[in-house]
């Protein structure tokens, strides 16, 4: 009796080419992520290393930064991760080898682009979401090819139980598509422009619902689920508790979609709204730090390989800090601690914290067991692997206590009030020469991550280059699928079309909780009190409004001053929902590098800003803004204001038929008159075109549209 | 308070959305075994030749 | 504290940590390391008994004919690779078409193609080191549970859901939403609630009715209270739209302590399966002749008058009447007695003993179902049913607890008024708040968590325990009860005395030939003690089972049979012709680890045996055990040994044999050890996975440091209830107050209890 070899069973053979495409380009771009990164770094240290190039300003850079490290770095490493892990788990090859192509391509073209558009300043002004409407197209249709090939794979599969990192993926598919959708509904102005349907706290909500969820779906929930492979694998050892991990996903969906609103608080949004935010983050605590110690846990007993196994170095540092991220989050959530914390550089340290951390461990911690693996070879030297992780390790240590120490520094100078009720650092930018040495710090630190990465590099570049064969993908033999043999309806069809129920049910259930937490969205005219009007930007403040966004400020300025003594009595009085009501997109923004900008409106002349956007420093000594002296070669697009405004008016702006008709005349009348004022006051003359003006008639406007 | 009639039944359509998915997910068994897939998942897969030992 | 084994190093497979002698973790991995499936490509000879139509029907669970469907107990399995290998089998077995793991459960399910070959399958699983046995579908209990768990589960997730979804909603309202939104958000919540009270809480109910019928309190009982009190007051504060809502704290709590349940029911292994008559012996077949026609039959399909056909070291499935001229049974699991009898034609046999000498006919005067073994088992089962429902320590000291809550609240709502000059919509209030903050959560939820958690740490050191105040009941016994056969010894002879001293080589060369065909333990024991050279032959080898064995060497008849000796164990001698040349005394073996056992428990308890065993046997064994016995008793009936227990109510019994579970499932503590019985029965508090008695220690230590958590808990819980009790009756307690305890009372209740894993 021949018992091998026998005709009940066939050999699956997984795809294992895209998974080395996506390993390596997660390797590849993590290189712009980092140097983009440590460029910025840098720049907030030593102004000068802006260069006076307007493609290579902290503004245009630091979107580019956010956008490589997480849908170019981090994106490639899920798709690695999700690639290889799934077929194994589902014991099939994925769905279709021309889907996962175009998947693959498609991606990184996405990025190509991402990287060619955003330092030419075509962005939205929303934050992890500055891709222009053409490309968030490009990546729905990626996404919606990447589900189709990953469902088709969980349709064709052969293994019945789904393992709990599946989940993960699922929950991330699902939710990152809806997600994105939702924050990426736009009107189109031109190719490389766009307006939001949404404007004022309707955009903040949306965007910070997106943006935290970015944070969920994106860098959470899939790493949780290559962590729920990888960790095991690397240790052989199944996972501590298998139970504790499905409870771990179900608690971490439901409560992760509510969490949102902290990005809000102290804001003008309604009370409640932040209330239901700050504890539902409050309850993220606990199923978040029960994946940790599921984890961590599963090393019982195989604590040695610590010492001597790189990949099992790498998983536990990834672990401690999403430890400590997901403890420090819930903190910085609730609404006393964010009062000190938001707009500082605490917020930035505990991003990093994650990112750099908790993705950036467990995706080297992933490449350094896949890449011997997929090239069939041993890795090059495991001292340097070690050496990458003590160097990643300190590095995003000292990033991370570099940046706490600033954050809480700043944010104390900015609470510091006098017995008389004055403000004890009434210069803002006191407060920032104070912390540029831990700039300085932080830079270093980049840079030190960024070598140890370097060294990664070679490592693979060594190992795969010395490999002895040809890399080969991986098989399985498997039993014979015999759909025939489905009895009583308890058979595999049943439960192969469950995984689709299962889907269908979790789209419907994200689209509803998406729909109610963003109900203030709908609800807003309550809140909106229509008796206080407040007029929409003129044209030209349109025009420079535009600019204000192409330039990144909001990366560095917020427009909201939150019902905080200290910030009233530095900013003047609490922004007003009625007052960003035609903001498409808001520009509350998320950090105060500069001063925040709801106010500024005529409390300076036109001359002051024109001179202080040529060069800052003229104006405040110790400025750490980049010199925006291009401003004042650049022709402003009046043209383009007709359709701007009526696209504006379609979305609900009270522009009249007449305004929009002539927007363009409009617009440069009052550019004339502007420009006049600064030839008068000295500035050269001949300005009206340029979009110096533009910007300054938008500041000059801010703070002066409603009535307070 | 128009909103109000769109968003309770949205609001008891998702719990019930999450509560039907989990019962769905029990019913054909996934969760009747929660020890073995943590084990089975730990199986290394050949590279390249599909041989025995 | 380091309680593992001395030397443990990583299985040289699967890296598992292993104390086993070859640094091999289990049987798969030892077969993949000696070279895995291909070693297995030349088996042929087959039991072709399994692959009768008539057996296959019985075990097959399949409705469909074309893939049929088999469940089967695996034993052995210790780690991954055990998974991967076992579920690797369609690889290398045509006739395999599917197979899955259960790992907790110890199964194996497959699904074959028609033309499989059942008995190739369970050998090919004994080759890989994993003896397999076929189960049946009936075992109805196993299918009730499953469907228990799943509803429970099911509970839990709408209690989850519906407490999440109203958080939402009442969150909003801390938060500051007033007016028309919040009453409709007021409103939402309680259409929420719904599910929570009339679904979720069931078992509450259901439980709190129980009690109340058999007259005691337990804490569903206050949870139904407070539940509906609360639901009642909330609704028409809701409704009156003013005072306090407290819908989100109750669903929290239901949820809380549904969870807190699950996992103690899925911490507590059921093993066994009622219908126990049918598994034990239920897995061998036998060649019986009925009417004139030889066949081959499962045990159950034997009936009475049928000739019966009992291999060598199978047990008799039935009783019945022996027809071959002599037969030497092991009889030990029926009697308790650990020499083997003899028995001549047409004396009675009884289902479960075990045949020493050669095949063995005999005609079955019983059925499986009606055999001596069968009803005894059905006698134990039924007691076993009946005491099953037992309060655990936490249970009963929370009552208390509660019922001084119920009598609190009750005073303030009627004393308030006149005491306190409160308004009795005031004093209502907080009457409620009371009920809902201080009553039953931390109890409620830390009892069966505390439990849980120890019954898994148990089940971590080979410890199934049936039911959690098992951990309780331990620690209240004064005396422990051995049986001897089994329990105390192996139930395997060893030399242990022979005249004279030493005995020459050809002696013992002439003793081994001529037991060299015999099955007697003596046999056993000699081959055990010497080394066979076997250079000489013995001719006319003839053997009386259980008497004596004789043959002829260079012309003179030697012979060994049984001798009578003072010491009364079992003895034979060696004769030369007629005259004794030598005589030889065994004893059955003591376990290894006993004598410093028993040392250890002899400070905290009277030890006593209780053995089905001749007086003087256990007399003899005595001296060896190093410590002293209140009392020592042999030649027990099974009815003996449960009027002992009746006579001692507080005692703690250890046995494996037939014999022993009637007093097992009598005694306070009843443990089965490992043996071969063990697992398959439904009786008893505490089964032992491990050979040996060390896990006893183990036990003691788990269920006393169980108790102390357990006070803890309700030292905790004691004073929760005072500092809430007195906020609530102050009136602190607002909704948001009890929103914010109740988990937090939890939380702390989970990291206290959370003490005893480590």
């Amino acid at each position: 009796m021949n018992n091998t070899n026998s005709p009940q069973t066939e050999v699956i053979r997984y795809d294992d080419q895209v998974v080395r495409w996506f390993l390596l380009a997660m390797i590849g771009w993590a290189f712009a992520a980092f140097a983009a990164g440590l460029l910025i770094a840098t720049q907030l240290a030593y102004w000068q290393a802006n260069f006076n190039l307007e493609w290579i300003t902290f503004g245009r850079l630091r979107p580019l930064h956010t956008n490589a490290a997480i849908f170019a770095f981090a994106g490639n490493a899920i798709f690695a991760g999700i690639y290889h892990s799934s077929q194994r788990l589902l014991k099939a090859r994925m769905f279709n080898d021309t889907l996962s192509r175009i998947h693959f391509w498609g991606w990184q073209i996405i990025i190509l682009l991402a990287a060619i558009t955003l330092p030419l300043g075509y962005t939205q002004g929303k934050e992890y979401a500055e891709l222009e409407w053409p490309i968030d197209i490009a990546i729905t249709v990626i996404w919606v090819v990447f589900a189709v090939n990953f469902f088709g794979t969980l349709w064709r599969r052969r293994e019945k139980h789904l393992y709990v990192a599946l989940w993960f993926y699922i929950a991330t598919i699902v939710t990152v598509a809806v997600l994105h959708i939702v924050n990426s509904l736009e009107i189109p102005v031109s190719m490389t422009n766009s307006y939001p349907i949404w404007g004022g706290i309707q955009d903040a909500l949306v965007q910070w619902w997106y943006g935290h969820n970015a944070v969920a779906f994106f860098l959470t929930t899939p790493f949780l689920g290559l962590m729920y492979y990888y960790v095991p694998k690397a240790v052989n050892r199944p996972i501590y508790s298998y139970n504790l991990s499905i409870v771990h996903f179900w608690a971490l969906v439901f409560i992760y979609i509510w969490a949102g609103p902290h990005h809000l608080l102290n804001t003008s949004l309604p009370e409640w709204a932040q209330t239901v935010g700050m504890v539902f983050s409050l309850m993220l605590w606990a199923p978040s730090w029960g994946g940790m110690i599921n984890g961590l846990l599963t090393l019982r007993g195989s604590w040695h390989l610590l010492v001597t196994e790189p990949i099992v170095k790498f998983f536990v540092g990834a672990l401690t800090f999403y430890g400590m991220a997901t403890f420090e989050g819930p903190l910085l959530s609730i609404k006393s601690v964010s009062s000190l914390g938001h707009y500082t550089d605490w917020i930035v340290g505990h991003v990093h914290a994650g990112a750099l951390g908790w993705n950036g461990l467990l995706s080297f911690g992933m490449a350094y067991y896949l890449v011997p693996k997929l090239w069939n070879t041993e890795l090059y030297s495991k001292k340097m692997a070690n050496l990458h992780f003590w160097l990643a390790l300190s590095g995003v240590l000292l990033y991370y206590t570099s940046m706490l120490a600033a954050g809480i520094t700043q944010g104390l100078m900015w609470q510091d009030i006098d017995a008389s009720g004055r403000l004890v650092y009434p210069d803002f930018v006191e407060t920032v020469t104070r912390i540029v040495p831990l700039y300085w710090v932080r830079a270093i630190s980049g840079l030190i991550f960024f070598v140890g990465y370097l060294i990664m590099v070679y490592n693979f570049y060594k190992t795969i280059s010395g490999a002895k064969e040809a890399p080969r993908d991986a098989e399985v033999r498997v039993p014979v699928k015999n759909f025939a043999a489905t009895s009583d309806g308890e058979g595999h069809r049943r439960l192969e079309g469950l995984a689709t129920i299962f889907t269908v049910l979790t789209v419907i259930a994200v689209l509803v909780a998406s729909v109610i937490s963003i109900y203030p969205i709908i609800n807003v005219n309550q809140y909106v009190q229509m008796d206080k009007k407040v007029t929409p930007w003129s044209p030209l403040e349109l025009a420079g409004r535009d600019i204000y966004v192409k330039e990144g400020c909001y990366t560095c300025h917020s427009q909201q001053i939150r019902k905080l003594d200290f910030d009233v009595v530095r900013f003047g009085q609490p922004s007003t929902i009625e007052e960003s009501q035609w903001d498409h997109p808001f520009q509350w923004g998320s950090k105060r590098t500069g001063p925040d900008l709801s106010r500024i409106g005529k409390k300076y002349p036109d001359l002051w800003h024109y001179r202080h956007m040529i060069n800052p420093r003229e104006i405040v000594e110790k400025s750490i803004m980049p010199s925006y002296s291009w401003l004042v070669n650049h022709k402003t697009d009046f043209l383009g204001l007709r359709r701007k405004l009526s696209v504006l008016h379609q979305l609900g702006v009270p522009y009249d038929a007449e305004t929009i008709a002539n927007a363009d005349i409009v617009a440069q009348k009052e550019a004339a008159v502007i420009a006049e004022q600064l030839a008068k006051e000295g500035a050269p003359s001949g300005l009206e075109n340029q979009q110096i003006v533009a910007l300054i008639a938008y500041l000059q406007a801010l703070g002066q549209k409603g009535t307070l | 308070m128009t909103v109000l009639i769109i968003m309770i039944p949205m609001a008891l359509l998702l719990g019930f959305g999450f509560v039907v998915a989990f019962i769905m997910s029990m019913k054909s068994g996934q969760y009747d075994d929660l020890d073995t897939p943590a084990h089975r998942m730990l199986k290394e897969d050949s590279n390249g030749r599909t041989h025995h030992e | 504290m380091n309680q593992l084994a001395p030397q443990q190093l990583p299985c040289l497979h699967c890296l598992a940590l292993t104390s086993a002698h070859d640094q091999l973790c289990c049987s798969g991995c030892r077969f993949i390391h000696r070279g895995g499936f291909s070693t297995l490509r030349d088996i042929v000879s087959v039991d072709s008994l399994y692959d009768q139509e008539g057996i296959r029907q019985v075990y097959n669970l399949s409705q469909n004919p074309a893939q049929p469907m088999y469940r089967l107990q695996i034993q052995g399995l210790q780690c991954s690779s055990c998974v991967h290998i076992l579920e690797d089998l369609p690889l290398f077995l045509n006739s395999v078409i599917t197979a899955r793991v259960n790992f907790a459960n110890g199964e194996l399910l497959i699904e074959t193609s028609q033309d499989h070959s059942l008995g190739l399958i369970l050998k090919y699983l004994d080759s890989m080191g994993y003896p397999a046995q076929l189960l049946k579908e009936n075992e109805l209990a196993d299918a009730q549970n499953t469907q228990e768990d799943r509803a429970l589960l099911a509970r839990l997730a709408v209690a989850g859901a519906c407490a999440g979804n109203i958080m939402l909603f009442s969150v909003a309202i801390y938060g500051g939403l007033i007016g028309e939104t919040a009453f409709t958000f007021n409103g939402i919540s309680l259409l929420l609630f719904l599910p929570v009270l009339l679904y979720c809480a069931q078992p509450f109910y259901r439980g709190a009715w129980n009690a109340l019928r058999l007259g005691y309190l337990t804490v569903d009982v206050p949870l139904v209270a407070a539940l509906w009190l609360s639901f009642s007051a909330s609704l028409f504060n809701w409704w009156r739209g003013s005072g306090n809502v407290y819908f989100d704290s109750t669903a929290g709590f239901v949820f809380f302590i549904l969870l807190s349940r699950w996992f103690l029911r899925t911490s507590q292994r059921r093993w066994g399966h009622s219908g126990f008559s049918k598994q034990i012996l239920k897995d061998s077949i036998f060649e019986i002749e009925r009417i004139g026609e030889q066949k081959n039959v499962l045990a159950s399909q034997i009936l009475e008058g049928d000739v019966t056909l009992v291999g060598y070291h199978q047990r008799i499935p039935v009783d019945g009447l022996l027809m071959s001229q002599r037969a030497v049974l092991d009889t030990s699991w029926m009697t308790g007695e650990s020499v083997p009898r003899a028995l001549d034609a047409n004396m009675a046999v009884h289902a479960g003993d075990k045949v020493l000498s050669d095949s063995v006919l005999f005609r079955a005067t019983s059925n499986v179902q009606n055999s001596q073994l069968a009803q005894s088992l059905r006698r134990v089962e039924a007691t076993s049913l009946s005491s099953s429902t037992r309060m655990s320590l936490f249970d009963k000291s929370a009552q208390w607890l509660l019922l001084a809550v119920f009598i609190c609240s009750g005073l303030i709502l009627l004393l308030g008024p006149w005491i306190f000059g409160l308004s009795w919509d005031d004093a209502f209030e907080r009457c409620i708040g009371l009920l809902v903050v201080a009553c039953p959560c931390a109890i409620a939820f830390g009892g069966p968590l505390a439990y849980g958690i120890s019954l898994k740490r148990a089940l971590e050191k080979g410890i199934v325990i049936r039911s959690a105040d098992v951990l309780d009941r331990v620690l209240e016994c004064k005396n422990i009860v051995f049986d001897k056969t089994g329990t105390l010894t192996l139930g395997q002879f060893e030399l242990v005395r022979q005249t004279p001293a030493s005995i020459p080589d050809w002696m013992k060369e002439i003793i081994l030939e001529l037991e060299k065909k015999s099955h007697h333990p003596v046999a056993d024991a000699f081959r055990k003690s010497w080394q066979s050279t076997s250079r000489i032959e013995l001719t006319d080898v003839t053997e009386t089972p259980g008497k004596k064995v004789f043959g002829l060497y260079k012309g003179r008849l030697y012979s060994v049979q049984t001798h009578t000796s003072e010491n009364s164990s079992l003895c034979v001698a060696f004769l030369q012709d007629e005259e004794i040349l030598a005589t030889f005394e065994f004893e059955d073996t003591l376990r290894e680890e006993v004598p410093s056992l028993l040392a250890k428990l002899e400070k905290s308890f009277t030890l006593n045996i209780l053995s089905g065993d001749r007086t003087a046997r256990v007399k003899n064994l005595l001296p060896h055990l190093g410590v002293s016995f209140a009392e020592a008793h042999g030649d027990l009936s099974p009815q003996d040994k449960s009027r002992w227990i009746r006579n001692n109510p507080k005692s703690l019994m250890l046995g494996d044999g037939i014999n022993d579970v009637e007093a097992l499932s009598q005694a306070h503590v009843g443990i089965l050890v490992q043996g071969p019985l063990a697992k398959g029965l439904n009786f008893g508090s505490a089964y032992f996975m491990q050979p040996g008695l060390e896990s006893i220690k183990d036990l003691l230590n788990i269920a006393r440091k169980n108790r102390r958590i357990v006070h803890h808990n309700l030292f905790f819980a004691l004073v929760y209830n005072i500092t809430a009790g007195v906020a609530a009756v102050s009136g602190w307690i607002d909704p948001l107050m009890a929103a914010a305890l109740m988990p937090l009372s939890s939380l702390l209740i989970l990291v206290s209890t959370l003490r005893v894993s480590r």
